[in-house]
């Protein structure tokens, strides 16, 4: 590491021009208040949620398919199939559970035995646009059922993806979730802390649920009321429009930090211009490989996949969509694993 | 309540790193990506992000070099974001220097960060992190999310970049 006294003269002088530039830059006096005012709590069961409806307006000022603002049954979400080495109704040790008490959560009534379930996950990331919602696969050993699996993995377990983050503070728990008059009622342990965009967090609470109830063979369709102790659910919430809050670029496999032999096969969904996904493979930060693959159908989310013979070692495969603006709109959207070839 | 008590430590936390870093953060963004208004909303929504992780954080140490990652990401976001750019007018950084300045070498400056201006996004930040940043190079390369060989190769090849700028005026 270079310190002040080995630098070379050029390293001096870059040092000392970039610090007489940078001496000129006067931040105004007003940061600390604006920041203050984008941290404000706002108790998010407290407002009236207005995402799907912006969604809906601002996709018909866009470009691309009317109306489908609900998730169809056959939905994306179903897992993957690299990701599901399930055995239901079994446990860790091989035996049925029905005989052995459960250690997990409270049982006013009969534990149901624990299995393995892989449910999707929904957090957000920023992949240039602001806060998108993002979608991992996790495998579970639970005794809940899996809308309420999927919700209490949510809210407890991080993304595994170092990109992704959520938006819901830890602390509250799921006690239920359950289909009712139309709705699935998610009843949590207390009020959410959420941070400053409590729209995204309860699409990302909705979009875990209702891909949870898709995967589960129940409606996915369905609007989702939130409720606290099991009191004053919230009115129903549906799925905002997908090319509006997810990102549009998603990747399903190689997972974060899985290490699988050549040929890797790279997979994921996306709803980019002319269906054209670009790829770079990278190692060290330097792109070694790249291309393009095309998703099934254009400008709505469908699946893309293509296979890589790759020599073994650490590697990082980025997606994006291209960027049809020549630079004038948004980033061009991406999603990115490191993967390991053994 | 839980949440209320986290809330007002992320409070605090936010308002004591503001005043230690908020300036010079402003000033590393704006050597980043150029543009004085936007490098202030990179900032901002660093800081943003981090009152809503600060959970996970807790620590000083870490909170800055989140704050650090995210305010390399966010510019380089606005890099190809001519969107953003196109709100505020624009401007080299430190417009209007004052005579002073310019006598002692402003135009020197100049000369680096137009030159700077030049080189790929990777090579600019390991410049600019290792010469206005004062960071080692794992800090360097834990903000750009590269390994320790990248940051090396990215900050010779910065240097190569810049040596025809400034033979011009050493």
């Amino acid at each position: 590491m270079s310190t002040p006294e080995d630098w070379t003269p050029e390293e001096q002088q870059v040092h000392d021009a970039l610090h007489r530039a940078a001496e000129r830059v006067q931040p105004g006096p007003d940061g600390l208040a604006r920041i203050r005012r984008r941290t404000a709590v706002v108790p998010m069961w407290r407002r009236p949620v207005v995402l799907g409806l912006a969604g809906a307006t601002a996709l018909a000022a866009a470009v691309i398919v009317g109306g489908a603002i609900v998730l169809s049954n056959d939905d994306d979400d179903t897992p993957v199939a690299t990701t599901t080495s399930t055995s239901p109704a079994t446990s860790p040790n091989g035996t049925p559970t029905d005989t052995s008490p459960p250690t997990s959560p409270p049982a006013a009534e009969t534990t149901p035995p624990a299995q393995t379930l892989t449910v999707p996950v929904y957090y957000v990331a920023d992949a240039g646009d602001g806060l998108r919602l993002v979608r991992e696969f996790h495998t579970v050993e639970t005794s809940l059922p899996p809308v309420a699996a999927a919700i209490n993995e949510m809210l407890t377990a991080p993304p595994a993806d170092p990109d992704y983050t959520t938006l819901w503070e830890p602390g509250v728990e799921v006690l239920s979730a359950d289909v009712a008059d139309g709705a699935i009622v998610v009843d949590l342990s207390g009020p959410p802390a959420v941070g400053d965009d409590p729209d995204l967090a309860t699409q990302q609470l909705v979009y875990t649920a209702t891909a949870a109830a898709a995967t589960a063979q129940l409606d996915g369709s369905l609007p989702v009321r939130i409720a606290v102790g099991g009191e004053n659910p919230s009115e129903p919430v549906g799925r905002a429009d997908p090319l509006e809050v997810r990102q549009l670029v998603q990747l399903n496999d190689p997972a974060e930090g899985a290490t699988l032999p050549s040929p890797v096969t790279v997979s994921g969904e996306a709803a980019v211009n002319e269906a054209n996904v670009l790829w770079e493979l990278r190692r060290d930060g330097e792109v070694v490989d790249s291309g393009n693959t095309t998703a099934e159908e254009c400008c709505t989310f469908s699946p893309f996949a293509f296979e890589l013979d790759l020599e073994p070692g650490s590697y990082e495969i980025v997606v994006s969509e291209s960027d049809e603006s020549g630079g004038e709109g948004r980033p061009p959207m991406s999603d990115s694993r490191t993967f390991t070839v053994e | 309540m839980v949440q209320d008590r986290t809330g007002s430590e992320a409070d605090d936390a936010v308002t004591d790193l503001y005043a230690a870093h908020y300036v010079r953060l402003v000033r590393l963004a704006t050597l980043l990506q150029g543009n004085e208004a936007v490098a202030e909303e990179v900032v901002q929504d660093a800081f943003v992000a981090l009152h809503r992780r600060w959970r996970r954080l807790r620590e000083p140490a870490a909170a800055v070099a989140y704050l650090r990652t995210s305010v390399v990401h966010g510019c380089r976001s606005v890099q190809r974001r001519r969107g953003v750019a196109a709100r505020h007018p624009e401007e080299p950084p430190g417009h209007a220097p004052s005579a002073e300045q310019v006598a002692v070498g402003g135009a020197a400056a100049d000369a680096v960060v137009e030159a700077l201006r030049g080189l790929p996004d990777r090579q600019r930040e390991a410049l600019v992190l290792r010469y206005y940043g004062g960071l080692s190079e794992s800090e360097i390369a834990s903000a750009m999310k590269i390994s320790n060989g990248a940051v090396k190769s990215h900050a010779s090849r910065g240097l190569a970049g810049l040596r025809d700028a400034m033979a011009e005026w050493s």
